[in-house]
């Protein structure tokens, strides 16, 4: 077993598996913030997931046959906030279960993306014999020159950076704008939102459209700057994990952030265990091992919570 | 002023039928309080809807400031100049007191919300009205008294000059009500017109200036309060003289019924919630527990009728004890339990007012022919109970839901007082219901005692427990703190001592409540 903990030493000294748990963090830190700002409007974005693929697909189709991956990134983000807008149509104005809504975007996400890709390519799991674009990668002067420090931060995909940002961004929208106030109101108490006037599902729709956005950035960045291309289930559950992620971070950026990167760890490590002589297949659920540990630290935290609130009123 | 606000001829029917104000008229003039008395169904509430534009007439005419208006929205009705205050409140619990008065109106800078600005505002009209709140307080951690200033804050802040206030004390303790009467004073002098929606006529009396009485729909007239009595107000509402004050006969206790000894219980956090209470209820009489909510009544009530857990202390029924049966079993000992909230706890309201009635007898014999209902001995039973607790309604059929307060707890008192009875548990039992309502149930329990059941009875208005209680005990911080074998020579002023911790009587005499 020395080899075991030698190797596992190896990673953890290793500045590649650091610049890797920042990267993998970005897809996730986006749907997570999604999932948070529709979560704290009261509209569980289930549909996370579905949105994340047709983003991504949409993004590589468009860059394709652009021949520009801005363009290819504009067009997944406009692909994103109209499946917000459709989580919105479904559940706000036709009064479906906004969890059903969720889990048909999803159902379509995987289907219709499996679907399209052999419509547009003849082959049934890849876009592979398309060109589509990849986002820029940014190495950052000064930084990229301090030792380790540089390797690990600097070289990103420019949609890494701004995952980071959009974190900030995120923070402001939420707790210093009035749109921000609306939100967390409807979310908290409709009634009280409707009672002034201000109007319930608008900003319920508007809250689920920048979801949709950020599933859209979340997107992009699977298929134009985690690959190249679009495959079938590219997400592999991403759009899940951060629902889970925003649920543990109390769907603050924040805390938002701290969730994700703790999955990006995990992912990470999956990807490098690999080096440990354990099963492939254990590795590979180790992201989804660590939501189960994660939404279970995340209940009893709830649970303390609720026991504080309760002595603090008595 | 003249025509400062007219609802002229109002009729409103609902889509499911219901005729809720037939040709009602009401004014009001700018600078007083008008109360609007009536029994719960009697259209109050629709009126109020009406005027805040949450429904709309279908026939009849509103004229504001002399101009006739039309409100379809309560958008539309805030831009008039009216204000509505909820029973229940409308605030969200994490924001601020500044943040929930400015949400929809909130002052900018650019795109960011203007925090000070936000607090200056509350500030200045917190100020210029005399309320003394903090507007960085968060809504959760503020009492309900605060909440309700909230709400008139947030109404006044928008421009109302008419405030609509549902049963605004129901859910005051008797300092914040007193309160909320100086505030609204001060608010009639500034020019303010106020609608007080209320059952307690002597709130009304107190306070208002003129009284509008509702029944069935209709404005039974309009009334200065200083010319009528309170008896007469509530004649007015109901048809018939009240008797507010049930006259009962002594009571002629004999065996013990319920047995309460050294019971201690915790809350989830391991607080104590009950700290060692004992009594005794026997048959024949009436023991009332009066108290601030909150000071262990639900505990104990918990443990008495199966929903409590845990804890240490004694708690028999007949000399038998009940803290492992569970609730069937209880009922076959005779337990009764009119409980708190009819609405989560004492109905289905789903369903019908028979299926409701019949739930607790279902496994009689006479009610069940093992494989099928006997549904002919149900529907000629329930029948006649909604006839002997008159209960007023389209059918047996009709789900409960669709009643008034008062008629859904008449049914909750119907089903338990025509189950086996030999201990009644009454929490709040006339809580929000009309003046008839009350006196129905009321009688109805006292006769219960007469026929030898033992009857207990938590109720937060003291009126209820003072006139209902044969002897009397008062909870504070989980313990009993006082001991009244006789009630008739207590006063309000001396209840309020012992509730609110003042007093104290001394071991000897509060164990007078505990008989072997």
């Amino acid at each position: 077993m020395t080899g075991f903990w030698e190797n596992l030493a190896g990673i953890f000294t290793n500045a590649n598996f650091y610049f890797a748990v920042i990267r993998v963090t970005a897809p996730i830190l986006f749907a997570t913030l999604g999932c948070a700002i529709a979560e704290k409007a009261g509209s569980t974005n289930m549909g996370m997931e579905g949105i994340m693929l047709v983003s991504a697909f949409t993004g590589v189709i468009a860059s394709a046959f652009s021949g520009s991956v801005w363009v290819g990134l504009i067009a997944a983000l406009i692909a994103g906030v109209l499946m917000g807008l459709v989580v919105a149509y479904f559940a706000l104005k036709l009064k479906v279960d906004i969890i059903l809504v969720g889990i048909a975007v999803n159902l379509i996400g995987t289907g219709l993306t499996g679907f399209l890709i052999y419509v547009f390519t003849g082959d049934r799991s890849t876009t592979t014999s398309l060109q589509s674009g990849m986002l820029p990668q940014l190495n950052i002067p000064g930084l990229q020159d301090i030792p380790v420090l540089g390797s690990i931060l600097s070289g990103h995909n420019i949609l890494t950076y701004l995952s980071y940002i959009m974190v900030a961004i995120m923070a402001f929208l939420m707790y210093k704008t009035c749109l921000g106030l609306r939100i967390r109101a409807v979310g908290e108490n409709p009634d009280a939102a409707a009672s002034v006037g201000v109007g319930v599902n608008k900003t319920k729709t508007i809250a689920l459209a920048i979801s949709g956005l950020m599933g859209g950035f979340a997107g992009a960045f699977m298929s134009m700057a985690y690959l190249s291309y679009f495959a079938k289930g590219i997400t592999a559950g991403r759009g899940y994990i951060a629902l889970a992620a925003c649920a543990m971070g109390s769907a603050n950026p924040l805390g938002s952030m701290l969730t994700s990167i703790l999955f990006g760890f995990f992912y990470a490590l999956s990807t490098y265990a690999r080096t440990l002589n354990i099963p492939d297949q254990l590795v590979t659920t180790l992201p989804y091992l660590a939501t189960l540990v994660g939404l279970v630290i995340y209940s009893i935290k709830v649970r303390q919570n609720e026991l504080k609130k309760l002595n603090t009123k008595e | 002023m003249k025509d400062f606000l007219v609802m002229e001829n109002i009729t409103k029917v609902y889509d499911n039928g219901v005729m809720a104000n037939d040709n009602v008229c009401f004014s009001a003039e700018k600078g007083e309080i008008h109360a609007i008395c009536g029994e719960n169904g009697a259209g109050k509430s629709t009126l109020m809807k009406l005027l805040f534009g949450v429904e709309q007439p279908n026939q009849g005419r509103i004229i504001i400031r002399g101009e006739e208006v039309k409100l379809t929205s309560p958008l539309k009705a805030i831009e008039m100049g009216i204000g509505m205050v909820y029973q229940h409140f409308v605030l969200v619990p994490s924001l601020t007191i500044a943040e929930n008065v400015m949400l929809g109106i909130e002052p900018k800078k650019g795109i960011l919300f203007d925090k000070d600005k936000a607090v200056e505002l509350t500030r200045a009209i917190c100020e210029k009205y005399n309320f003394d709140i903090d507007p960085l307080a968060k809504i959760e951690d503020i009492s309900v008294g605060v909440k309700q200033k909230v709400e008139i804050i947030k109404a006044l802040i928008r421009g109302a000059e008419i405030l609509i206030l549902d049963e605004p004390t129901a859910v005051l303790t008797p300092q914040e009500t007193k309160e909320l009467f100086e505030q609204l004073k001060l608010l009639r002098e500034a020019g303010h017109t106020i609608i007080f929606i209320s059952h307690k006529l002597n709130e009304v009396k107190y306070l208002c200036d003129r009284v509008t009485i509702i029944r069935h729909g209709r404005t039974m007239g309009t009334h200065n309060v200083a010319d009528v009595t309170e008896a007469d107000i509530s004649r007015l509402m109901v048809g018939a003289d009240v008797e507010l004050t049930i006259s009962k006969t002594e009571a002629k206790p004999k065996d013990a019924v319920l047995r309460v000894k050294n019971l201690v219980t915790y809350n989830e956090l391991g607080k104590k919630t009950l700290n060692g209470v004992s009594f005794t209820v026997r048959e024949g009489e009436i023991l009332g527990i009066a108290g601030v909510e909150g000071n262990g009544q639900r505990a104990l009530i918990n443990m008495i009728t199966g929903f409590g857990e845990g804890g240490s202390g004694e708690v028999s029924i007949n000399g038998k004890d009940i803290r492992s049966l569970n609730i069937k079993q209880l009922r076959q000992e005779g337990l009764v339990h009119v409980p708190e909230d009819r609405n989560v706890m004492g109905v289905a309201k789903n369903m019908s007012i028979r299926e409701n009635l019949i739930a607790d007898k279902i496994n009689l014999p006479k009610y069940n022919k093992k494989l099928t209902l006997n549904d002919d001995a149900i529907d000629e039973d329930t029948q006649q109970w909604i006839k002997d607790f008159d209960v007023v309604c389209s059918g047996s059929e009709q789900p409960v839901g669709m009643l008034s307060g008062g008629n859904v707890q008449k049914v909750v008192v119907a089903r338990e007082l025509t189950s086996y009875t030999k201990l009644i548990v009454c929490d709040q039992p006339t809580r929000g219901i009309d003046v008839g309502a009350t006196e129905f149930i009321r009688k109805r329990l006292v006769q219960k005692r007469d026929e030898g059941n033992a009857v207990l009875l938590v109720s937060a208005d003291l009126g209820e427990v003072m006139n209902l209680s044969d002897k009397l005990i008062v909870m504070y911080g989980g313990e009993i703190v006082a001991y009244f074998p006789d009630v008739t020579d207590i006063t309000e002023e001396d209840l309020g001592f012992y509730m609110l911790g003042i007093k104290k009587m001394t071991a000897e005499e509060i164990g007078g409540a505990y008989v072997e």
